[in-house]
């Protein structure tokens, strides 16, 4: 009877629809990096938000209007995943042309040989960095070396909510105090303002960034130029010591609310709920502060101490792959972005404060409020004499180490150990994470 | 209620086949009164799993800035610009997002399906040298997280050329990877009674056939529920969609919900939300025509009664 | 030939729940199993050993080195899994994953079986409330979740406003305490329950009426129908998803990341196994030591995982054993 052909017929049928969805889906996948015959193809990764990408793309598109023989593919994803999404990339043996680096992973990529010295492009002119902020270069070299130029930089500030200040009454804050000072003005605002539960200052003892001040003020950084902890016990012992007083005067926020917040950027902060006057951040991510309240803010210097704590830090770097074969073009590229009036135009200020003086004179007339605020504030910390170069790069565990700080912190605040058990446990795990 | 039950049981205790004749009055009463708590219980049980998509779509319609300051459903100021904007936030129209993921999910449900099938009905009916080992290495296979087996698997796709196209997220699934739907069929044909491949056997049907022609249908509720669990695992899965496909033209909903999110600045939440709840409406779909089949799966085999 | 077979399904269960009946059946052919058992297999095994395979041996072998994904993988033998049992987040992670899995999982499938009964039939919008109570598994790994639950879960959140309404004064913030934060995510998971009660539902439908007017004609009411004729029939379900819950739960890791915002905070209390994985391989570079941390996980979960087979013959009941 028929049965076992039908049977047989049912399989081929099922095999073909098989491969024809297969190829259907070849083709659907297809057309993502064909490139063209004498033309180069390059491919660009960066981190951001779909806004930066579009403006990332009109950057490209101009370039390439330029070079019409020069195609740049880019993939972009947000920050959190976009180290997860490139280092599997390039466990496979793949890199792209050009990458945008954060300074906390770039001395692991250079151990790794994987970025390209830019110092023979820098001085041959490819790379344009003749009128390029010179604190800003300082602190974007790797070991003395040039492996990615800086494409923004940033200082670490505090910023406060001018509306609450004044309900408060307690007057502007000093242009310069110390740490003693902000905590009883942190204390007159939690007091005037109790009623409405707001509280002066946030409890930022699990802010890496402003741990690593406190660090530098008293005296070493946070590492050793071989990737060790730098740091003492004690250190870290008297900054706990210093929030817990704030916590319990009232001039910080409890334990509760401060872990209420949870995750990075400025929507995870108590200044963007109304419940603290202040938050601690780089001063590039003033004006995202500003977009999430209608309340005018304004920047303020952090606290001063026995030495100079302040850096000016780069917020991003835009690197070449050692093994690319196109790294002249890479690098025009690069100086396309950092010095052409059409590549900083299209990027504009989303990627923090240019350093080449003349793109910041072509985005001059572009700047709003916010930007020029945060311009007068880093020419303030400039000229103040509170900043030293940064001498040391994030050694590989140093993000575990800033997970560790803001864990432990959390158990200090919450009473679930003392300070100096505190103290003992986050030293032992960051020597633990950069060993 | 409970003691109309117990004087039933007690009744029935004495004698098995004693016929209880079923007496109007308060027993009959009390089962509707019984029915209509149940309801209610349902209602309310309804509403605090319905809360959330309330939540959501009604932050859909808020202004950004209203998003987190009111908690409540109702807000002062409605706009539909997150559904515009959202749209068109990046470089494609949200429609090119959904007809990746679709194509995928599509891909994917068939695969399963398929190739799930045929292992179970193995697993299930046949028997085979070294069965036990097979069935501890298939369970094995879900027992690591993705995260440790991506990269090595990243390095098989690329090896392979599919790096930056939708293979790596349908391809194995016509290969029954997903151990998962494999052990919930043998489950449901383990389910079936065996008399009927003796029955089928006095037939003259082969295994293929067998499987074909009864097997597959019977168990149409397992099916069913891999293809609802396919669809909504892979319509929502972010990890493996975010590593593998790089040109954005061809990425899926996931991976374009996830460029809503700006973790250093701050993120577009209202077209998040919008898209969120676009996105969840053809999974409702689907689940909502699907579960139906399930009964009538059930119903078509003549196993109701 | 279809209707054949419903004959045979008529005939035999009727007399399904008679022993000398089970007795006298024949036992399955097995005579052309084998050749047929491998042609059946064919598409796992290319999938086993194209997808699978390769890639869980090279996590096993990664686990026995130092590898940062960037660089090569460097061997350093048995270091990774002596380091682990020194690691104090390592004992938070295991900790905080076992108490998750034993509250979540029993919990979870009570209340799946719960609702799958309630379901079943005989409601108006039956079919709305289906995907109604199924609506929390779809919104599951969703930023959005993670918003809201922090919201709900807030010091003036709605847990705490329907907490106040019934008289409980509540102030604290149950998902930014270090005591209560992991039973927030645990609420969440037993929210999520559509799953189970889908499988449930597709288990309870393929049940006999006849079994059930069969008892009724005895008089039995439906706690007795639920403990004698439900319940074991459908042990083979309950089995399937406690299994495939409490693996669930051991990888379980989105929660978590999406709540606590990817720290496992606060004060490590929230910090899932496969959490502390990601940060370790993905993060902190040390791939090496995510792999031997998965090995770990896969021997438990194995172990686990065994034990309920084992102990399965004692209380499922599947439809095509013999006695």
């Amino acid at each position: 009877m028929s049965r076992i052909s039908y049977t047989r017929r049912q399989f081929c049928q099922i095999g073909l629809s098989g491969l024809a969805g297969l190829t259907l889906l070849d083709l659907a996948g297809c057309g993502s990096s064909s490139t063209g015959a004498a033309s180069e193809t390059m491919q660009l990764s960066f981190w951001g938000p779909a806004s930066r990408n579009k403006l990332t793309q009109a950057a490209i598109k101009a370039f390439e209007q330029e070079h019409p023989n020069i195609t740049i593919h880019s993939w972009f994803a947000d920050f959190s995943v976009y180290f997860n999404k490139l280092n599997t990339q390039i466990a496979s043996g793949s890199i792209p042309d050009l990458i945008q680096m954060d300074m906390s992973y770039v001395a692991q990529y250079v151990k790794e040989q994987e970025l390209l010295n830019l110092t023979s492009f820098v001085n041959d002119k490819t790379i344009d960095l003749s009128d390029f902020d010179q604190g800003m270069l300082k602190n974007s070299l790797v070991n003395g070396v040039n492996y990615g130029i800086s494409l923004g930089g940033n200082y670490e500030c505090m910023i406060y909510d001018t509306s609450l200040i004044q309900q408060a009454g307690v007057g502007n804050p000093p242009t310069t105090w110390t740490w003693d000072q902000y905590a009883s003005y942190a204390l007159s605002i939690s007091k005037a303002l109790k009623s409405k539960s707001v509280y002066g200052s946030p409890d930022a003892s699990g802010a890496i960034d402003m741990f690593e001040i406190w660090v530098r003020q008293h005296g070493t950084e946070l590492w050793t130029t071989d990737g060790k902890v730098a740091f003492s016990v004690d250190t870290v012992a008297s900054w706990f010591s210093y929030w817990d007083s704030l916590r319990k005067s009232g001039a910080c926020a409890p334990a509760q609310l401060q872990a209420s917040v949870t995750g990075s950027g400025p929507s995870s902060s108590l200044l963007a709920t109304g419940k603290a006057a202040f938050a601690t951040g780089h001063s590039n991510q003033f004006s995202s502060y500003q977009d999430l309240t209608p309340h005018p803010l304004a920047l303020q210097t952090v606290p001063t101490g026995a030495m100079p704590g302040n850096y000016l830090k780069p917020s991003m770097l835009m690197s070449i792959a050692a093994k690319s074969k196109y790294a002249k073009d890479a690098a025009t590229f690069i100086n396309f972005l950092i010095t052409d009036p059409k590549g900083v135009k299209a990027i504009g200020l989303d990627r923090g404060i240019p350093g080449s003086a003349r793109a910041r004179a072509a985005l001059e007339p572009t700047l709003k409020p916010v930007d020029k605020a945060v311009l007068a504030y880093a020419a303030l910390v400039a000229s103040s004499g509170q900043t030293s170069p940064r001498t040391v790069l994030d050694p590989p565990g140093a993000g575990a180490v800033s997970t560790a700080l803001s864990n432990v912190s959390q158990a200090v605040a919450f009473g679930k150990q003392s300070i100096s058990a505190g103290a003992q446990s986050f030293y032992q795990q960051a020597v633990k994470a950069v060993s | 209620m409970l003691t109309s039950l117990s004087r039933s049981d007690r009744a029935g205790a004495d004698t098995r086949f004693r016929r209880s004749q079923i007496r109007p009055g308060p027993r009959w009463f009390s089962k509707k009164a019984a029915r209509l708590l149940v309801y209610l219980f349902v209602l309310a049980g309804a509403f605090i799993m319905i809360y959330p998509l309330l939540w959501l779509i009604s932050a859909s319609f808020k202004p950004e800035d209203l998003i987190f300051s009111t908690s409540s459903l109702i807000s002062p100021q409605w706009t539909l610009g997150n559904y515009s904007d959202g749209w068109n936030a990046l470089d494609y129209p949200f429609s090119q997002f959904f007809a990746n993921s679709l194509l995928v999910c599509a891909g994917a449900i068939i695969g399963n399906i398929f190739s799930c099938s045929l292992a179970a009905y193995a697993f299930a009916r046949l028997q085979f040298k070294y069965k036990p080992f097979w069935f501890a290495l298939m369970l094995g296979g879900i027992l690591l997280p993705m995260h440790v087996l991506i990269v090595p698997q990243y390095i098989l796709f690329k090896e392979l050329g599919w790096i930056g196209t939708l293979l790596p997220l349908v391809a194995p699934k016509f290969f029954a990877t997903d151990a998962f739907f494999i052990f919930l069929m043998i489950q449901f044909i383990r389910g079936i009674p065996t008399e009927l491949d003796d029955a089928a056997r006095i037939d003259g049907c082969n295994h293929f056939s067998f499987y074909w022609r009864v097997i597959l249908p019977l168990s149409l509720p397992a099916l069913v529920t891999t293809a609802i669990f396919t669809f909504i695992w892979t319509w929502s899965d972010f990890f493996s969609q975010l590593i593998y496909l790089s040109d954005e033209s061809t990425y899926t909903i996931p991976v374009a919900l996830s460029q809503f999110i700006d973790s250093t600045g701050n993120s577009a939440y209202g077209q998040l939300f919008a898209m969120s709840v676009l996105s969840l409406l053809p999974i409702f779909g689907f689940f909502l025509i699907f579960q139906r089949l399930l009964i009538q799966g059930a119903s078509t085999t003549g196993l109701k009664g | 030939m279809a209707s054949t077979p419903l004959e045979a399904i008529k005939r035999y269960s009727r007399e399904a729940r008679s022993d000398e009946k089970r007795q006298q059946a024949r036992p399955v052919q097995k005579r052309k199993g084998r050749a047929t058992g491998y042609l059946f297999l064919l598409p796992w095994f290319v999938g086993m050993f194209v997808f699978t395979a390769g890639p869980v041996i090279a996590s096993l072998y990664l686990s026995f080195t130092n590898y940062n994904l960037i660089g090569a993988p460097s061997w350093i033998g048995w270091q990774n899994y002596l380091a682990m049992f020194q690691d104090p987040q390592w004992w938070d992670a295991v900790r905080v994953t076992l108490v998750y899995v034993l509250l979540s999982v029993p919990l979870k499938l009570a209340v799946a079986l719960l609702v799958a009964l309630l379901l079943k039939r005989g409601l108006i919008g039956l079919g709305l409330f289906r995907a109604i109570y199924y609506i929390p598994s779809l919104l599951g790994s969703s930023v959005a979740i993670a918003l809201l639950w922090r919201q709900i879960f807030d010091s003036d959140g709605l847990v705490n406003q329907v907490l106040n309404l019934i008289g409980i004064h509540a102030t604290t913030s149950w998902v930014s305490t270090p005591d209560t934060a992991l039973y927030t995510l645990v609420v969440l998971s037993v929210w999520q329950f559509g799953t189970p009660m889908l499988i449930f539902l597709a288990g309870l439908q393929q049940i006999p009426q006849e079994y059930y007017e069969a008892a009724a004609t005895d008089g039995a009411g439906p706690v007795r129908n639920f403990f004698s004729i439900t319940l074991p029939l459908i042990t083979p379900l309950v089995f399937f998803n406690l299994i495939l819950q409490m693996v669930g739960a051991f990888q379980a890791f989105t929660p978590s990341y999406i709540v606590s915002g990817g720290t496992g905070g606060p004060v490590y209390s929230t910090l899932f196994y496969t959490l502390y994985l990601y940060q370790e391989g993905f993060a902190n570079l040390k791939m090496g030591y995510a792999s031997a941390m998965a090995w770990v996980l896969l021997i438990a979960i194995a172990f686990f995982t065994a034990l309920a087979f084992l102990t399965s013959r004692y209380w499922v009941f599947y439809q095509d054993e013999r006695s």
